[in-house]
């Protein structure tokens, strides 16, 4: 499992509103300090588990990384240990 | 000395729980078969004697009950006021902001909102405050940059300002104020778990709650269609402009005028889906209790939903049929069998319990 995604998905759910967002990327589509942001917030969680317990009408972000050698893996992140360059990228999905 | 002992039990229990007594019971006694006393004051002192005795009896009830739930006999003790106090985040996500000491535009509709949901919780349930000890509510403003969300940090409210596009700022929806505000109810009684159906039923009390507060407050009877919508208040012009006019509808949730449409039958819900999703069950099965009764949402069957939320039988991982029948029994408790009736049908059009026979 390498430390540089391929690509990547991300999804956003719950809010007041639990609208749903997300957006596919591939890794030269980002931007250098979403790619940084992307790398911190890999090595800074690990797979399949949540960063922090559900909250009330607070955001959930679900980064789904396929790495280089084909690997996936899942990080469920929390609104506030996701990183605000990240948020952004699912924001022109909603109506 | 007699007046002062000869309080009513109610009065007792919510003035007096630890009562004292300054003549000493043994003196009252004493003095009650004194034969120098004339008879008339011997059987004062002896009434007073018997008072004293019943009062300790109640005081030691009192203990005992206190001892086994605590927090329901402080609450009866609670008297304090809540107060506001109101935050500017300034575009920042740092909590609560800075404090605003004087209140006006978005502050100032935040205050009176806050404090007709305060008003609704008392005068209509009875309750004071989130924790019904007079909790004191904070609400920050302008959290973080075209935030589209408000939310309960488990201390205090959270508006965002909306990206002005899909919505405009959170606090102009006076039922997005009563739903997080009931969010903080939830936490200090049942504490449903936030996920699965229990996480479902918690975002589904604080739609109820907030549109039941939002009837109130503009005097809806049950039959009023606005009454109904979650999120009205928010819509900016790019959502209106595309037809949505709410962000969901407990009368018919899976309608196209939603921003995020729910399933309105049981069979349809996901288990591992968003608890916005699956709160839309729960919702219209309220939404439909309500209308059967007919009249006003918050005369019977806000408090039918209420006793449920508080009597200590629903449990922090509550599915939504053992929410469905402790309604029903609060319903009976209530209302009689006429509004059990009522409430197990509307749990058994959306598919939660067995239809009626």
């Amino acid at each position: 499992m390498s430390d540089v995604p391929h690509s990547l998905r991300i999804e956003r759910g719950g809010g007041l509103g639990g609208m749903k967002a997300g957006c596919d990327l591939a890794l030269d589509a980002l931007t250098p300090p979403q790619r940084k942001a992307l790398t911190a917030l890999l090595q800074r969680h690990a797979p399949d588990a949540r960063s922090a317990p559900p909250a009330p009408d607070r955001f959930t972000y679900r980064v789904h990384v396929v790495d280089a050698d084909g690997a996936n893996r899942t990080l469920v992140i929390a609104e506030d240990d996701m990183p605000t360059a990240l948020q952004a990228l699912v924001k022109p999905s909603l109506p | 000395m007699y007046q002062s002992v000869h309080a009513t039990e109610s009065h007792a229990m919510r003035f007096c729980p630890v009562c004292c007594f300054i003549v000493p019971p043994g003196v009252l006694r004493k003095y009650s078969r004194d034969p120098n006393i004339d008879a008339a004051t011997r059987q004062k002192l002896q009434d007073t004697y018997v008072e004293t005795e019943r009062l300790r009896g109640l005081r030691e009830a009192h203990r005992v009950a206190s001892l086994r739930d605590p927090q329901r006999f402080q609450a009866e003790l609670a008297a304090h006021v809540p107060a506001q106090h109101l935050f500017d985040c300034k575009h920042r996500k740092g909590l609560p902001g800075k404090p605003v000491a004087t209140p006006t535009n978005g502050f100032k509709t935040t205050f009176d909102t806050t404090a007709k949901v305060v008003e609704f919780y008392k005068t209509v349930l009875g309750r004071n405050s989130v924790d019904n000890k007079g909790f004191d509510l904070v609400s920050s403003l302008h959290y973080a940059k075209n935030y589209d969300n408000a939310f309960w940090d488990g201390q205090q409210m959270v508006y965002g300002d909306g990206d002005g596009k899909l919505f405009t700022e959170m606090y102009l929806s006076p039922d997005v104020i009563g739903h997080e505000l009931t969010h903080g109810v939830t936490q200090n009684e049942s504490a449903l778990r936030y996920e699965g159906e229990s996480g479902a039923l918690n975002e589904s009390i604080s739609d109820v709650f907030g549109t039941v507060f939002n009837q109130w407050l503009n005097q809806w009877p049950v039959t009023e269609a606005k009454g109904w919508l979650v999120g009205a208040g928010i819509m900016a012009a790019s959502a209106q402009g595309k037809g949505f006019t709410c962000l969901r509808d407990m009368v018919h949730p899976s309608a196209a005028h939603c921003l995020s449409p729910q399933p309105e039958l049981y069979g349809q819900i996901d288990p591992t889906a968003d608890v916005h999703d699956n709160s839309g069950v729960p919702n219209r099965a309220f939404a439909l209790f309500a209308r059967a009764l007919g009249g006003q949402a918050w005369t019977e069957a806000i408090k039918t939903w209420y006793d449920t939320c508080t009597n200590r039988h629903l449990r922090a991982d509550a599915t939504f049929k053992e929410f469905a029948t402790l309604t029903v029994a609060s319903a009976h408790k209530i209302g009689g069998a006429a509004a059990a009736d009522k409430c197990h049908g509307a749990w058994g059009t959306v598919g939660v319990l067995k239809a009626s026979a």
